[in-house]
């Protein structure tokens, strides 16, 4: 019981761990996004802004739009990696989600503490076996 | 962050699906931009509007590759347009490097190989009034030459 209790323990620490990474990965894609310089595609050609080509600065078109690239380029690859992950490590709850829904849409709508008293119902079952199985080893102990 | 992930566990139904279809298009509205972003051609578009004698800013093409440029006038009774294909040799030999067609009328052969500011590159309006200059041997300007109170307007699209 405690060996097991020790690995629950220590995969409930990996888990919010993981679940925390991928929060902050899916965070820092969405931060990347609104940092990243944003650039009006018009006609197939990013539009530099009037107010830029007005100023008193050089304005580099290849290397604002490389940037822009860049920035968007890295800021898909953190979005998409955090949501995958979120949606990996929150799977059980999706599913769950979703196989409520259908069995709603087939069956009608079920209790949510319905399910969870017939669980419980199934894991007092089990106990109740293992109960019965070691008074049984023990009388067997006793008889030798 | 247990609290969270009970609180999630906890949460209704709805408030799962939501969550999820929140996830979902934020994810999605990343995905579009980026890909609108990645798939659009090199290619930047600046308009102008200068009053007369202004200058804009001074614009660094790519180096080492050709570059389209082209560029109109659409103010009202000088419109026109012109085009060059360009050369940026980077330093230490700096210079712009240039071929192409001057606006309507007498549209002509305009060609150069300049490592200075203030060469004349293309014309872009019909008066011949509007131009794109060597801004230095690095760079170039939309530079509208008219002396009296007439500004101009249009556009230059760079493609490399």
């Amino acid at each position: 019981m405690g060996p097991n209790r020790l690995i629950n323990v220590h995969g409930n620490r990996r888990r919010r761990s993981v679940a925390l990474l991928c929060w902050l990965v899916f965070a820092a894609g969405l931060l990347v996004q609104l940092l990243s310089p944003h650039l009006k595609v018009s006609n197939g050609a990013f539009v530099i802004a009037p107010k830029m080509a007005a100023g008193q600065n050089a304005i580099r078109p290849d290397e604002i739009v490389g940037r822009q690239r860049r920035m968007q380029l890295l800021s898909v690859l953190l979005t998409v990696s955090g949501a995958l992950g979120l949606a990996f490590l929150y799977r059980d709850i999706l599913i769950g989600a979703a196989s409520r829904g259908s069995s709603e849409a087939v069956d009608g709508p079920t209790c949510r503490d319905s399910m969870r008293s017939q669980h419980l119902g199934a894991t007092r079952k089990t106990l109740q076996k293992r109960t019965t199985h070691r008074k049984t080893n023990t009388k067997e102990t006793q008889t030798k | 962050m247990k609290a969270l992930t009970m609180r999630i566990q906890k949460f209704s139904r709805p408030g799962v699906i939501l969550m999820v279809a929140v996830v979902a298009i934020i994810t999605s509205m990343v995905v579009a931009n980026a890909t609108q972003t990645i798939t659009t051609p090199n290619a930047a578009f600046i308009s102008y509007s200068l009053a007369p004698g202004a200058n804009s800013a001074a614009i660094t093409p790519a180096t080492n590759r050709s570059v389209l440029v082209m560029g109109c006038s659409t103010t009202i009774h000088d419109q026109g347009v012109g085009q060059v294909s360009l050369l940026h040799i980077p330093s230490p030999s700096s210079a712009i490097e240039w071929v192409g067609l001057e606006s309507t009328p007498g549209a002509a052969i305009t060609q150069g190989f300049i490592g200075y500011a203030g060469a004349h590159i293309v014309y872009l309006d019909y008066d011949h009034r509007v131009d794109i200059e060597t801004a230095s041997a690095d760079t170039i300007l939309i530079h509208n030459t008219s002396s009296n109170t007439f500004t101009v307007v249009g556009n230059v699209t760079l493609i490399w």
